[in-house]
Parts: C-alpha cells; structure tokens; sequence
C-alpha cells in the first residue's frame, strides 16, 4: 500500500465522493474501473475494495489524470490487472461511444451537402477513427494479450514491451488537424450550435485520447518493465 | 512546423517541492508542449528512459548520491538526452562543467524557456508562414486527383525524390499532412474543382 505522503494528491481515506465532485473528469475514470455511482460516504479504499478495484491503481490513475504526469515511485505497486481493465474500458469507451456520437453532432452542425467540402470532413473523420480503431485493437491484440499471458503465468518470449514502445504513436495529433481544417474551411452552411458543440466534443476528445496514449506511456509501459524485471526477464 | 512541439523532460529530484516547482514552471513555457515525468530513485529513473524517450533530464546533482552525467549517459544509451543541473546554491565549477546546462532555482521563466528550447531538438518558434509556390499548388492538384508520387514525377517530368521533397514541404507550410485535408484545401482554395474529385 502507497503512504499517503507518496506525493499523491488524495489518498485511500479520502471520501470518494468528494474526489468526484471536485473533478468532474474523475467520473469517466471511475466507471472505466467499474465503479458505480452511490457510494455514500465510503472512502476510497473501501469503495474500490467493494468493486474489486485495486486502490493503487485507481489512486495513480486519478492522480495522473490530474496531475497530468505520473510520479515513479508507486510503480511497482500498481496491479496490472485493475490498469488493463481500466485502460480496456477506455478503448471501448472511445469507440463504441465518444467517436461515433460526435460523428453524429459533426454530422448535424456542418449540415453535409455533395457540392462543397463538409462531405470530406467527414470523410476524415472517418479516416482518423478508422486509425484510432487500428491502433488500438493493434494494442489489445498484440500488448494486452502479452500482459495476459505475463499474469497467467506463461512468459512467451519475442514480445516484450520495448517492441510495443517503439510503435506507439500519438493518435491524438489527426484531430488537431481536423479542428483546423472546420475552423479555416468549414462551408459556412451550418448550425453554429451543433457545430461548435461537435467541436468541443473534438478539442476534448483530443486531450482525453492524447491522456490516455501518455498514461499507457507512464504507467502501464513502467510497470510492464517492473513486472518482466521481478520474473527475471533479462532488459 | 507544428507550433506545439512536444519536449519530454525528467525531473529527478528527491525534494517534493522543488520537483512539483519545476514540474509546474516547466509547464507553463510559452509555445512548447512539455511532458514531465518525475522519479525519485535512480531505478525509476532508468525504467523511465527505457519507456518514455526524454529529451531533457533535469537532475539534482546529488541525486541518487552523486549524479556522473557521463556515466550515466554511457550506462543507459543517453547520448542524446541533455543532461541539465538544478541549481539551488551556486555549484563549484567543475560539477557545471559535467553537465550540459543548469537551471536555477531563481532563473525566471524567459531564462528557462530560452534553455529548454534551445536544449530540445525542437524549434518552437518558427511559426513564420510561407506561401505555395506554383510548382506546389501544380502538385496539390495531382494528388487530391488521386495520383500517386510516381505519376506525379513521371507527369511532371521530375524525379520521384523532388516530388516528395515538394509534398514534404507542403505538409509544413499549410500543417495539412493527409491527403483528405489536402483536398479540403485545395477546393476551398480553388485549385481545384469540386468537380474533379472523386471520393
């Protein structure tokens, strides 16, 4: 268990509630652990104890979120399996739910018409989802069965999570791209409302996606290496 | 060039308050996107350059009992890693010899935003736009008409090398780097009709 001094900025005896109000952000993390709304006055640690929820990870994670950088220290007591159910639920998050319903708001704000330009926006839009699908069902079939197979026990060799560094890029770079190609280009038959509101929805999508690749880089890619180390893989 | 170049900095220093002080100042550096690690044990500090590719690491030069950037570098396959001092008092001149730069903890921000830009390999600064020569809109046309590098070369009667020198320089001044984008681009643009492009 972290000390409460572990330069964290909450600790197991918080109120779980409070954590939540004060930070909306907070919510997405906490149903991406599996953790459901109405949990009274229960602290931290017995909220995630009741959820099956390891309250080291849901502390790092709430406090990179945060924070926006992790701290190395509680690296080697982070359970990898709390951080790959949550950094799942955070795939599915983002493409069955985030990507599509602003594909819909894009859709209603740039009014899509064939003799002006909203047709290839959507067109990359489309385009980028496409590559944010293929990288991230590229991680859950390469790097999370590898994680799998490290937790069961059985050390396949050849993958190693250096091979996984290597490849990870940033996804979250594309909608920069797209949020200025709207903002300069955008035929102006439009629903300002919608579209802002499909804007919004990008710019914070962009943050969210550019947090989740950096939490992947920070937390679980460490404590893969801590892992592989504390079973004798040679670095 | 993106104006928002990104600079992975470490921090490893033992003092909670100095390392969330830099930690905070270094985020807020005008024009540069800066991610920050911290670590405390020169362990942490390894696993970190092994996963997360720093372009910086600011070290306290008793981290981890005496900090030997040299050593370290050749240790952990660090040439390219700038290695900077964090200054509390002043430091005896053949301990600032070792290191690449310092930072001070009474540097003002300008003063270190300065030193993080030119330490980084990114330029951060060079926002200055450039306008499309001809030769550039000529190949913007060919491309969001579908025609791959080759064509364009063979077309133009130029090698394939120039062409992509020309779509690289392209991508830089407008920051469109798909070809999507660039149709988007090249309509509103009237380089060319709407008309032309299938999709």
């Amino acid at each position: 268990m972290t000390t409460p001094s572990n330069s964290s900025r909450y600790t197991p005896a918080d109120k779980m509630a409070s954590i939540i109000a004060d930070h909306y952000q907070l919510i997405q993390v906490m149903s991406r652990f599996g953790i459901p709304l109405g949990f009274g006055d229960d602290s931290i640690e017995k909220t995630c104890r009741d959820n099956g929820v390891d309250c080291t990870t849901f502390l790092s994670v709430v406090n990179f979120v945060l924070d926006g950088f992790a701290s190395y220290q509680t690296i080697s007591d982070l359970s990898l399996k709390s951080l790959l159910h949550y950094l799942r639920q955070s795939h599915i998050y983002f493409l069955e739910y985030f990507l599509p319903a602003i594909r819909r708001k894009l859709l209603d704000g740039i009014r899509l018409r064939s003799d002006n330009v909203s047709f290839l926006i959507i067109k990359f839009f489309d385009e980028f989802v496409h590559e944010v699908r293929t990288h991230m069902e590229h991680e859950e079939k390469y790097l999370f069965t590898y994680v799998n197979a490290l937790l069961d026990g059985k050390y396949s060799a050849g993958y190693k999570v250096n091979t996984y560094s290597e490849h990870h890029e940033k996804v979250g770079s594309k909608l920069k791209e797209l949020i200025k190609l709207i903002i300069k280009y955008c035929p102006d038959d439009n629903d300002t409302n919608l579209l802002n509101d499909a804007l919004y929805d990008i710019y914070r999508c962009e943050e969210e996606l550019e947090s989740h690749c950096r939490l992947e880089d920070c937390l679980l890619v460490p404590a893969l290496l801590n892992f592989e180390k504390s079973i004798g893989f040679k670095v | 060039m993106p104006r928002k170049e990104s600079v992975n900095i470490i921090i490893a220093e033992n003092s909670p308050v100095l390392a969330a002080g830099f930690s905070l100042c270094l985020r807020r550096l005008p024009g540069l996107n800066v991610n920050i690690m911290e670590v405390k044990t020169l362990e942490n500090l390894r696993d970190c350059v092994r996963s997360a590719k720093p372009d910086i690491l600011l070290v306290n030069p008793s981290f981890g009992g005496l900090f030997n950037p040299k050593e370290w570098r050749e240790e952990n396959n660090g040439e390219n890693v700038s290695i900077v001092a964090i200054e509390l008092g002043k430091l005896n001149r053949s301990t600032v010899s070792l290191f690449d730069d310092t930072i001070s903890v009474i540097d003002d921000l300008d003063t270190i935003s300065a030193k993080i830009s030119r330490l980084s390999t990114s330029s951060p600064f060079s926002e200055e736009k450039e306008t499309l020569s001809l030769r550039e809109k000529e190949i913007i046309s060919l491309v969001v008409r579908g025609m791959t590098n080759q064509e364009i070369a063979d077309k133009l009667f130029l090698s394939i090398h120039t062409v992509i020198t020309h779509r690289r320089n392209i991508a830089r001044k407008l920051e469109i780097h798909s070809a999507t984008g660039l149709t988007i681009y090249a309509i509103v643009n009237k380089i060319v009709d709407i008309a032309d492009i299938k999709v």
